[in-house]
């Protein structure tokens, strides 16, 4: 009989896939949050970039990327090293620090990378003769497959895309033009009529004393008041070469190479057991970019890693006011959410925050819920259950709201 | 040095306070001219406060066990346990007489309140006793008169009895700050020189209601037409305490009118130092309470003072200074515009996007 259970024991430590810690460089921030590449141990496959939580893979492909594998470039192999450090750094911080029950009984998740089909709910990837995707990432929720058409089920998925360098000026021109014009426009409108109007009252003081030699004074006024008009315009044409000169010329995000994007990601993941991966929405967004943000400890997302982007980035620090455009999908990826969040650290301590913006995700509607009643419902209702002082932290929380113009 | 100082006058206010609530010199001459005429203030039928009191208050039972409570904190062993019990806590025995000289130099306290705390500290020194116990205790002690302690027992009585938090109430600093244009008194104090023991009780109320509100799980605003049909609006939860806060302000504002304070100034701090009093609200939550005021009295800082004058005087100095230096001050008022537009937070329900 003892030598039964041993043999069993023996099978079972046999079947057990073997992980051991690997060196790779990642792209991590140093003191002063700039990108920087160092080398970091990764649980790993012994030759593929797998473990229990996470297996990497390319494109449409379900095998692992091979370590040895001679046709995955160096970079590749870089992005599968950084996506997986990143994502085990992210998945540890929801099971430890935020102490998610789901998050630790997470099945494990397939990582695409260079991955350019669009999704499709029906049959996981769209045809290859589709529009391919470029510059961005995207959590998938699990699908049953079609038996009928050789689509096996798939599970929660995490897809990078490759990067493609984008000239600026064609995203202006869609965009309807330089985002300087509109300032120029105001500054012009401010200064020029008060400027005809000075020049016009002098022609008319002159005409109706027409004591002394007014033209020569007429005339250097009027010369003082065109010299004037002309250097405001000398500034906005510089201001304008230097906007051109100082903007990148081409647009590109890397996504599996900026740790912010990863975890942001994996976020989605987390958030995924009360708000679906079907909706990009402000809300969920925000909420994904808080917990990135909290998890790298800083509010700045995906911004100095200009090897790896040319994107804009976000700012929780930015206490930009709410205004109702916010609400609006298209603007899914402005940092306002992720500021408004960011800014309740401050007033429920750290720990606190992550707890109650954590909670607050079994209170939201993942397509109905807004800004201004939907998340800020969740939140107080979430602080009535996970705040230390609820009633004190509540109206805290009411008046920090209310400095944020909601 | 300094801090030493700083600590003993915070401690004062609070000391104060309670040798006020329970000298009856002090009462009568300093405190509210509507001294209480004998310690059966709140029940007696002819007077005055009495007379305003709601209904709900004059119901023969209720009459009953509030004289029973009130009966049992007014005896003077009571009185004088509390009193001995803060001052054992708070102030240490030798300083004591000093600290009310000073206050009287400082002139923090008139002549006669001055000569009633002398009276009491000298007559009743505290001293430890060698043979029983470690215990501060005094040597001979004045007892309080009956009526002396009145008033602070009501208030203990109604923090005690109907107001919501049983927990002992944490001390602020709200409560022993100096204010402004008040003759040096406390918050505390104020409160006791301003108001008996129903109007208290009666301005926490108003706290508690604002309190009630803003945790309500929802509210609706109904419109009827006058047929059957009516429109429900469902508040959202910014709108909900906007709302609370404003209704807030309005009972604040009203309550000038009610009988029961016959044309005092009641004031939002008033309100909350009621509060803090009774034990509906503690002093871990006061600095997050006196920000709710903002709504309707906001803070103007200095550079928002200065933005304001420079913004008037700008005008008026684009046409007086001669050109080009006017293009100077022009270039500096659509600065000053930009940055007091950006500082300047219109609330949600200015910009549409709120009923409240």
């Amino acid at each position: 009989m003892k030598h039964y259970i041993t043999l069993v024991v023996l099978c079972l430590f046999l079947s057990k896939p073997s992980f051991a810690q690997k060196e790779w460089n990642v792209v991590t921030r140093d003191s002063r949050g700039a990108a920087q590449i160092t080398t970091e141990e990764i649980q790993m496959n012994e030759d593929r970039f797998e473990n229990s939580d996470f297996k990497i893979v390319v494109g449409k492909s379900n095998e692992a990327i091979s370590v040895n594998d001679p046709r995955i470039s160096d970079e590749t192999k870089l992005k599968a090293a950084n996506t997986l450090f990143h994502l085990e750094h992210a998945k540890k911080y929801f099971t430890h620090t935020v102490k998610s029950l789901e998050v630790a009984k997470l099945e494990p998740i397939t990582i695409r990378l260079e991955h350019i089909n669009q999704f499709s709910d029906l049959g996981h990837f769209m045809n290859d003769a589709k529009e391919p995707q470029f510059n961005n990432a995207l959590s998938i929720p699990a699908g049953v497959g079609m038996s009928g058409a050789n689509i096996a089920p798939w599970k929660r998925e995490i897809w990078f895309r490759p990067e493609k360098h984008i000239p600026v000026a064609e995203i202006m021109a869609m965009q309807g033009g330089n985002p300087l014009n509109p300032v120029i426009k105001k500054v012009r409108s401010a200064i020029y009529p008060m400027e005809m109007g000075t020049g016009l009252s002098n022609v008319v003081y002159a005409l109706v004393n027409p004591q002394g030699s007014w033209s020569n004074t007429l005339l250097s006024s009027e010369t003082l008041q065109a010299g004037t008009l002309l250097l405001f315009e000398a500034g906005f044409q510089i201001m304008r070469f230097l906007n051109k000169v100082l903007t990148p010329s081409h647009y590109f995000l890397d996504t599996a190479m900026i740790p912010e994007i990863i975890t942001h990601e994996f976020s989605h993941i987390a958030l995924s057991d009360y708000l679906e991966l079907s909706h990009s929405t402000p809300v969920i967004e925000g909420l994904a970019d808080y917990f990135s943000a909290s998890l790298n400890e800083t509010p700045k997302l995906a911004l100095k890693i200009k090897q790896y982007s040319t994107a804009q980035g976000k700012n929780g620090k930015n206490k930009k006011l709410f205004a109702i455009e916010y609400e609006n999908n298209r603007m899914a990826n402005s940092d306002f959410v992720l500021s408004l969040l960011w800014g309740m650290r401050e007033v429920l301590g750290k720990e606190n925050a992550d707890q109650v913006i954590f909670e607050s995700r079994k209170y939201l509607k993942t397509n109905s819920s807004d800004i201004r009643t939907g998340l800020i419902n969740a939140l107080v209702i979430a602080c009535n259950t996970t705040c230390k002082q609820p009633a004190n932290d509540r109206l805290k929380l009411f008046i920090y709201f209310e400095k944020r113009g909601l | 040095m300094k801090n030493m100082k700083k600590t003993k006058l915070k401690i004062i206010p609070f000391s104060t306070a309670l040798f006020f609530a329970c000298t009856t010199q002090a009462y009568s001459q300093i405190g509210n001219t509507k001294a209480p005429p004998d310690s059966n203030y709140f029940g007696h039928s002819e007077n005055k406060a009495y007379r305003s009191l709601p209904d709900e208050y004059k119901t023969p039972e209720y009459t009953a066990s509030f004289l029973q409570e009130l009966e049992h904190h007014l005896s003077a062993d009571d009185c004088k346990t509390e009193l001995m019990h803060h001052l054992t806590a708070q102030v240490d025995e030798n300083i004591l007489p000093g600290l009310i000289v000073s206050l009287r130099r400082e002139q923090k306290i008139d002549d006669v309140l001055f000569l009633s705390l002398f009276k009491e500290v000298n007559e009743g020194p505290l001293t430890t006793s060698p043979d029983t116990s470690e215990e501060p205790q005094r040597k001979k002690t004045k007892e309080p008169t009956k009526d002396s302690c009145d008033r602070y027992s009501a208030i203990k009585f109604a923090r005690n009895t109907y107001l919501v938090s049983k927990e002992t109430p944490i001390p602020s600093e709200f409560a022993s700050k100096t204010i402004k244009k008040s003759h040096g008194l406390t918050q505390q104090v104020k409160l006791y020189q301003d108001f008996d023991g129903f109007q208290i009780l009666t301005l926490a109320k108003l706290y508690q209601n604002f309190s009630k509100r803003i945790s309500a799980t929802s509210a609706e605003v109904i419109i009827h037409y006058g047929t059957k049909d009516s429109e429900i609006y469902a508040l959202s939860m910014m709108e909900q305490y906007r709302m609370a806060e404003k209704m807030f302000h309005k009972e604040i504002e009203e309550m000038k009118l009610k009988p029961i304070f016959s044309g005092k100034m009641v004031t939002f701090e008033d309100v909350i130092m009621a509060a803090l009093e009774t034990g509906a609200v503690n002093g871990d939550q006061i600095n997050t309470i006196l920000n709710v005021k903002e709504l309707w009295d906001p803070k103007v800082t200095f550079n928002q003072k200065m933005q304001s004058f420079m913004l008037k005087i700008g005008g008026p100095a684009m046409i007086l200074v001669p050109p080009p230096f006017n293009q100077l001050v022009a270039l500096g008022v659509i600065f000053l515009q930009s940055v007091a537009g950006k500082q300047k937070i219109k609330s949600a329900e200015e910009r549409g996007i709120s009923i409240f």
